[in-house]
């Protein structure tokens, strides 16, 4: 997780990575990899494909490593970058972009797929939790999925992935939390505060 | 909720909870596949601090009309580096393409080698008198093609998508 330095922090890794530092670049890897993956997974595609876009994102970075002036931009520039190749290989494939922006009514879960992701929960209040935010509008699903990835999102950087105008996407994010929090609340759970870490299911 | 309580990144605590229990369950459900974490790291072999990048051209429909590929599965790409221009056709068949290419540059003869790499392996040929080139049977995927020309800087394109 990224420190209150953690901008200092990227300049310093950009700057090693740039001159040939390995580590340096194992280090801007495992800080992203997940982030670059839950952009791909937002936007529903499959591990092949999530796959392809976190690659393809990095070896976009690779070739412009001397050129990244602001650091601090860095994950905004590597959500949006992962975004576009996100939004290539659905165009390539001939699926629809789903552009509900607005539309914070109930989604249809995919019940096959809710039902494989809860086998794999030990705790009740984890399966309820992830049911109910498996039943958000698509668009919420996207931008919370990107936010949870990140280590400390700020507006900007989010705003630069999925081209929301700065200003509109605290209120987003606002009524996604809040609507996932009221799907908790109607499914007879109560989410408190917090739990022991997620364990995975025993077989 | 006053701005005091939501810190650097404008969340609440409450938010914050919330989404930090949503991204561990995410990493239970749906994580990142560790073989990914390594390739990721492995990419860096394919660093060239050495190279120029050459921009990659979108062009009108009257060009592309006048250079169309020879068949339906094929596409065209160009690139340019200053007055330095690179046109490739690739042409797609069962997971392999065929790369047909020409390296114009204005201000002198063209002459060097071309190497197409892909995340996995190079292939490089020659470039004929009129600046041609050719590699076939390449895998699909994103790959990369470079131009050496004896003592003038080396020159890239940026990563596309081959297929």
């Amino acid at each position: 997780m990224s420190q209150p330095d953690g901008h200092t922090d990227l300049a310093t890794l950009l700057r090693a990575a740039s001159e040939g530092d390995q580590e340096a670049w194992n280090a801007i890897t495992d800080r992203f990899t997940s982030l670059l993956w839950s952009v791909a997974r937002s936007y529903r595609l499959g591990s092949d494909d999530a796959e392809d876009v976190v690659q393809n994102t990095w070896l976009r970075l690779l070739e412009n490593l001397t050129r990244i002036d602001n650091p601090e931009a860095l994950p905004g520039w590597l959500a949006t970058t992962a975004r576009r190749e996100a939004l290539g290989i659905l165009r390539r494939r001939g699926r629809t972009v789903l552009t509900r922006d607005e539309d914070l009514g109930v989604d249809l879960a995919d019940p096959a797929s809710t039902e494989l992701d809860s086998a794999l929960l030990e705790d009740e209040r984890d399966v309820e939790l992830w049911a109910s935010f498996a039943k958000l509008p698509e668009r919420c699903q996207q931008l919370l999925r990107v936010l949870m990835a990140c280590d400390r999102p700020v507006y900007a950087e989010v705003s630069a992935a999925f081209d929301m105008p700065i200003g509109s996407i605290g209120p987003t994010r606002m009524r996604c939390l809040a609507r996932l929090r009221t799907l908790v609340a109607e499914s007879g759970y109560q989410f408190d505060g917090p739990l022991d870490r997620p364990r995975e299911a025993r077989s | 909720m006053t701005d005091s309580t939501r810190g650097p990144s404008g969340l609440d605590p409450a938010d914050l909870e919330l989404l930090e229990r949503l991204g561990a369950i995410a990493a239970v459900v749906d994580p990142v596949p560790d073989h990914l974490r390594e390739m990721s790291r492995a990419l860096f072999s394919l660093r060239d601090p050495d190279v120029e990048l050459m921009i990659a051209v979108e062009v009108d429909t009257d060009r592309l009309e006048s250079v169309r590929g020879t068949s339906p599965t094929s596409r065209m790409h160009f690139f340019e580096f200053g007055e330095l221009s690179v046109d490739v056709e690739l042409t797609v068949s069962g997971g392999f393409c065929d790369v047909v290419g020409v390296v114009a540059d204005p201000a002198g003869s063209v002459s060097g080698s071309v190497t197409l790499d892909t995340t996995a392996a190079s292939f490089t040929t020659g470039l004929d008198g009129d600046g041609r080139f050719e590699l076939r049977h390449i895998p699909t995927g994103m790959c990369r093609l470079s131009l050496e020309r004896g003592s003038r800087p080396k020159v890239s394109t940026p990563w596309f998508e081959a297929g």
